[in-house]
């Protein structure tokens, strides 16, 4: 293929088609009968997930042949100049970032959601694993303003299916973030988990890891408004993360939850179970958005590779969501990263 | 970085058991009313079903290859000389490599074990790869040699896998010589990922129960010093889990283990995000 033409595909065609495959998401997000549409919503995780992989030789070709129509190029929507005379900024000079995690409760004044525009998105398992198999789910309710990412834990039972089960309950809360509205979406998770093996043969070596369940992070993101401000508000078991970056001459991270730097992260995090009860480990917070800052939800792999060196950041906010992922597959490829599900949601506050 | 690399199906890794077949394994173990053989086919049936865990997702399909077990078991005959080589029968008699795929299909039988408790009687499954077996002298320098031909081999294979675990389940009367010199080259040999690692169980019923000791246990045999002296410290990755789970352990903890349950270890093994420590 002509490299103009490549250059332009990843500039511009990657945006489009990822938010396409979110767009299914978050559709299915918005079911509020989770028992009843548990398959339909899971199916679609898995669409919405594989769709850019899948499509993308088909629509390169499309694009190649002009009959793609192409999103406008992704840029930091103010300059750079004009942004940093506006905005107080913290200047970090370590990755280390943000305050430290609240506890458990209300995260701060009452946060009156937006509904999401421009979200891109990629969820790409393990080299090796196919897309059935990867244990990182996210999920999107656009018209909620919910970002969720959850990570299935790989040496858990049935992590997969728990991870996809939890993102799409977790993406239909409403009201505040708290252990309190987001305990009703955990046990119809855990009710769907269950359902999936229910009445099913057991071979021996099953019986143990179906008993003790399957494990998987969780972060929840909405943004919105409070006290006439955009802020953040997420709640997260765990070690998938959500990051603030923002534009100060360069683009750095500002913010990060629940973990705040790259030394943070190890094999051990707290898990939410789905055989367990309750929601130990629960942390919730707000962060106050910038016009143009950029969040980003990810799973652990990304966020420890981001937060582990600050120049990443500047690919992480800015370069087209097709480049993000593909710095990140080389990364993982030259080791720099565990050869783990890699999953990224990219929002811009506009402000 | 070492011991950093996750266990999956391109990258797996491999564990070999040692197994001391040896006449003096049908001494009694300490404080148990059975032979230190009886104990350690136990301990390395439990082992193999424990890292078959470690390899199951989900039922729609068998636990997966992230291991390749190889099973050597030691013994002499009558005579005197050394028998060394694979101790699996049944459908996968004389492989020396099996992969956890292959150990979940075909365990030599499964044992419908009850146990008493407070909830009533519980029935459940054990399944069963070795039988015991305590006859003849201890040949361990020429198990290492064997062994050492075979990791070598599976290093040459999958030069950047995690590196090979190796497992000596003994009572540690090496009858061949100086067993030091030939654990040197066996963790002499090693992956980009790092070094063999050596880890030894001394169930000569000598010494109080001591799981990952980072210095020589107070009472421990001769032969058990010589066992501890050859076993590999846990790799910060291994060390860091092991607290998780609430091992006492400390910097410079060693993969050795004086009368006591080493199955754990198994569970230090990195496939990604450990349960581990929510399910102590």
């Amino acid at each position: 293929m002509n490299p103009a033409v490549l250059a332009r595909l990843g500039r511009d065609v990657w945006p489009a088609l990822v938010v396409t495959g979110v767009a299914a998401l978050a559709a299915a997000a918005q079911v509020d009968d989770l028992n009843g549409k548990a398959p339909l919503l899971a199916g679609a995780g898995l669409v919405g997930a594989g769709l850019a992989l899948v499509l993308l030789p088909r629509v390169a070709a499309a694009a190649t042949e002009g009959q793609m129509p192409l999103a406008p190029p992704y840029a930091p929507p103010t300059a750079p100049g004009a942004f940093a005379a506006r905005v107080a900024l913290p200047a970090p000079s370590t990755p280390s970032v943000g305050p430290a995690a609240q506890a458990e409760g209300l995260a701060g004044p009452v946060l009156t959601p937006d509904a999401v525009r421009g979200v891109q998105a990629f969820t790409i398992a393990k080299d090796g694993n196919s897309a059935e198999e990867n244990e990182d789910a996210m999920a999107v309710s656009a018209t909620g303003g919910t970002l969720v990412v959850c990570d299935g834990a790989s040496s858990s039972f049935g992590a997969a299916a728990w991870a996809r089960t939890l993102a799409d309950a977790l993406a239909t809360v409403s009201g505040a973030l708290s252990s309190e509205s987001l305990m009703p979406l955990l046990v119809r998770a855990r009710e769907a988990w269950d359902a999936r093996h229910a009445g099913t043969d057991v071979p021996w070596w099953a019986r143990e890891g179906l008993e003790r369940g399957a494990f998987s992070t969780l972060v929840v993101v909405r943004l919105g408004t409070a006290d006439g401000q955009r802020r953040w508000e997420a709640a997260a078991v765990g070690d998938s993360c959500l990051l603030q970056l923002r534009w100060n001459d360069g683009w750095r991270v500002v913010d990060a939850f629940p973990l705040q730097s790259a030394a943070d992260f190890n094999s051990n995090p707290p898990l939410v179970g789905s055989r367990r009860e309750g929601l130990d480990g629960l942390q919730v917070r707000q962060g106050v958005l910038a016009d143009g800052d950029v969040v980003l939800v990810v799973s652990d792999a990304v966020g420890e590779w981001l937060l582990s060196d600050v120049s990443r950041s500047e690919l992480a906010a800015s370069a087209p969501i097709g480049e993000l992922q593909r710095a990140v597959l080389e990364a993982r490829q030259r080791h720099e990263m565990v050869n783990d599900d890699v999953t990224v949601v990219r929002v811009v506050n506009p402000g | 970085m070492t011991y950093e690399r996750r266990v999956d199906r391109n990258n797996p890794s491999c564990l070999v058991f040692m197994v001391d077949q040896s006449a003096s394994m049908s001494d009694a173990m300490l404080g148990a009313p059975v032979s230190r053989a009886v104990a350690v086919a136990e301990q390395l049936n439990g082992l193999i079903y424990e890292l078959i865990q470690r390899c199951t997702k989900s039922l729609n399909e068998p636990p997966r290859p992230y291991f390749a077990v190889a099973t050597v078991g030691y013994r002499t005959d009558e005579a005197g000389n050394p028998i060394i080589g694979p101790m699996l029968s049944g459908a996968l008699a004389g492989q020396p490599w099996v992969w956890t795929t292959d150990l979940a299909q075909h365990p030599l039988r499964l044992e419908e074990r009850q146990q008493a408790g407070a909830g009533g009687t519980q029935r459940y499954t054990v399944p069963v790869w070795v039988d015991p077996l305590a006859a003849g002298g201890t040949p361990l320098c020429g198990a290492m040699d064997y062994v050492g031909r075979l990791v070598r081999s599976w290093v040459d294979q999958f030069p950047n896998s995690f590196p090979p675990i190796i497992i000596n389940l003994s009572d540690g009367e090496s009858t061949d010589g100086d067993a030091a010199a030939w654990a040197g080259r066996l963790t002499s040999l090693g992956t980009t990922d790092g070094n063999v690692l050596m880890f030894n169980l001394d169930v000569s019923g000598q010494g109080n129960p001591v799981l990952f000791p980072s210095q020589m246990p107070a009472g421990v045999s001769r032969y058990g010093a010589s066992l501890y002296q050859m076993s590999s410290p846990l790799p910060p990755v291994m060390l860091t889990a092991a607290a998780a789970q609430g091992f006492p352990v400390q910097e410079g903890a060693r993969g050795f283990g004086l009368n006591a349950d080493l199955r754990s270890v198994v569970t230090f093994l990195n496939v990604g995000t450990s349960v581990g420590h929510l399910l102590r």
